[in-house]
């Protein structure tokens, strides 16, 4: 019995809206800001889907990869920035849709784009203590960026979601190493439509020196270097920081780039670095090591090793991969885009 | 949906939970605790697969009060894999073309309204076309 994940599953939402068109309303060079950013598009949800009803899809996904039953889950974790009430959790609509209340813990988690990783952790820590058989950790977001704003043509949608426990893993986690100050990159107040940002500020004290700490951090903890690693997913607030993140630290280019949702997702924030480790899992082959390093403004990292299973190959006929929901897309325009994220404002 | 109703009826909006007669076997959505084909009080709780096909539809281009931003949408009578029929919107129709009977759909945890902007928002299942 090791400790590591049983399954998981992921939901984006269909629809799209291309930098190029977010552009040509703001009256920028969409080509220049696409290649900047290295992001085609994103995806945005229907008028009806939020961060509930992605967390709910992608949980009900992760839940039949694993073969569990809902009375075995005993602790859910949703991670989110865009919970949709202040005051009532996510946590326990998607507990009650998959049908397994009452007799489990569950909570929202917020810590920018890393409280999905930060819900991990704590079901690794419940898992690992006896306390509960097996748990969720879901990262789901509906990102909002102000109209005009750099954010606005990455802010995406999409949920990724983790069971955990001891029962034949199909990756069992070798350790965890997280790197946290108060560092004020990106931040939205109580009550603030949209969040605000520090600009450049966001990049060398902000996402590469906690990605690249927590990455060092993992590697002294546990013994190994990066070069025992197969791949590799980084959280991706666009699609250039993951790669220079990469190249800091020596990493090639081929143990990243399957990771990179983001270049036709966007960044689904607390989803993110997680969307990137469920499409490497989609990938690998057993016996491969994956690095996991997520990244929370405000400011945080955490990093996860993982030893992929045969276990994988098993349970992967019952899994729905991250390429079916990128390739199952329609594209909107920028009116018909600000209609669905409620940029309309009728009364 | 006032806040008790929506709490009462949760189950079978959120998880597709309906009734199975114990004596004749009638399945039921939402959940019924009486058999209308036997008047057997004795029904247990029967758990729906999610999956459905499409009966009949119909678009809705003038919408109810707190529907109106998503017009045109689409609503439909759509008959469960156990054999129970229901009314259901059908969300994510991208060409109208596809709405033929017959069209294989699953059930989709989806908002269903929000009223007012300090009010509960109710969630529970619609049905979209299968793209896989």
């Amino acid at each position: 019995m090791s400790l590591g994940i049983l399954g998981y599953g992921v939901y984006i939402p269909r629809y799209r809206i291309s930098v190029h068109e977010i552009a040509r309303i703001w009256h920028e060079d969409g080509e220049s800001i696409s290649k900047g950013i290295n992001v085609i598009e994103k995806a945005v949800p229907a008028m009806d889907e939020d961060t509930a009803t992605i967390s709910v899809t992608a949980v009900q996904n992760a839940l039949r990869h694993s073969g569990l039953s809902p009375s075995e889950i005993g602790a859910i974790y949703v991670g989110s920035e865009s919970h949709p009430y202040a005051v009532k959790p996510t946590a326990v609509t998607v507990a009650e849709a998959i049908g397994a209340t009452p007799h489990l813990t569950a909570a929202d988690l917020e810590f920018a784009c890393k409280a999905g990783t930060a819900g991990m952790q704590m079901v690794f820590g419940l898992v690992a203590a006896d306390e509960i058989r097996a748990g969720i950790a879901v990262g789901t977001d509906c990102a909002q960026g102000r109209p005009g704003d750099a954010l606005e043509y990455t802010a995406g949608a999409g949920g990724a979601a983790f069971v955990i426990g001891k029962n034949k893993p199909i990756a069992t986690l070798e350790g965890m190493y997280s790197y946290t100050t108060d560092t004020p990159d990106f931040w939205r107040r109580e009550g603030a439509r949209y969040p605000s940002h520090a600009g450049r500020f966001t990049g060398a004290p902000s996402y590469f020196r906690h990605t690249l700490s927590a990455t060092q951090g993992l590697l002294d903890k546990l013994g190994l270097s990066l070069n025992d690693f197969d791949r590799v997913s980084f959280h991706q607030p666009n699609g250039r920081f993951p790669l220079s993140a990469a190249k800091a630290l020596g990493i090639p280019l081929e143990k990243i780039q399957d990771a990179l949702c983001v270049r036709r997702i966007g960044n689904t924030y607390s989803a993110s670095s997680m969307m990137g480790f469920a499409r490497q899992l989609d990938l690998a082959k057993p016996g491969e090591r994956i690095l996991l390093v997520s990244y929370g403004s405000g400011a945080g990292s955490d990093a996860f090793s993982f030893v992929v299973t045969d276990e994988i190959l098993e349970k992967r006929e019952r899994s729905i991969p991250v390429d079916k929901y990128m390739d199952r897309r329609t594209e909107l325009d920028y009116a018909l885009y600000a209609k669905h994220r409620g940029k309309i404002i009728m009364k | 949906m006032g806040v008790a109703r929506s709490w009462r009826t949760q189950k079978s909006r959120y998880r597709l939970t309906g009734s199975k007669c114990t004596k004749c076997g009638a399945l039921y959505f939402p959940i019924n605790i009486v058999c209308i084909k036997c008047t057997s009080l004795d029904l247990e709780e029967f758990q729906f697969s999610g999956k459905a096909k499409l009966i009949e539809w119909t678009r809705v281009d003038e919408a109810a009060k707190g529907f109106e931003h998503l017009v045109p949408y689409y609503f439909g009578i759509v008959e469960l894999e156990e054999g129970v029929r229901i009314s259901t919107q059908i969300v994510d129709v991208v060409d109208e073309n596809i709405l033929q009977p017959g069209l294989q759909l699953q059930m989709t945890f989806r908002k269903l309204g929000e009223g007012t902007e300090e009010g509960i928002i109710n969630y529970g299942l619609k049905a979209e076309p299968v793209d896989w």
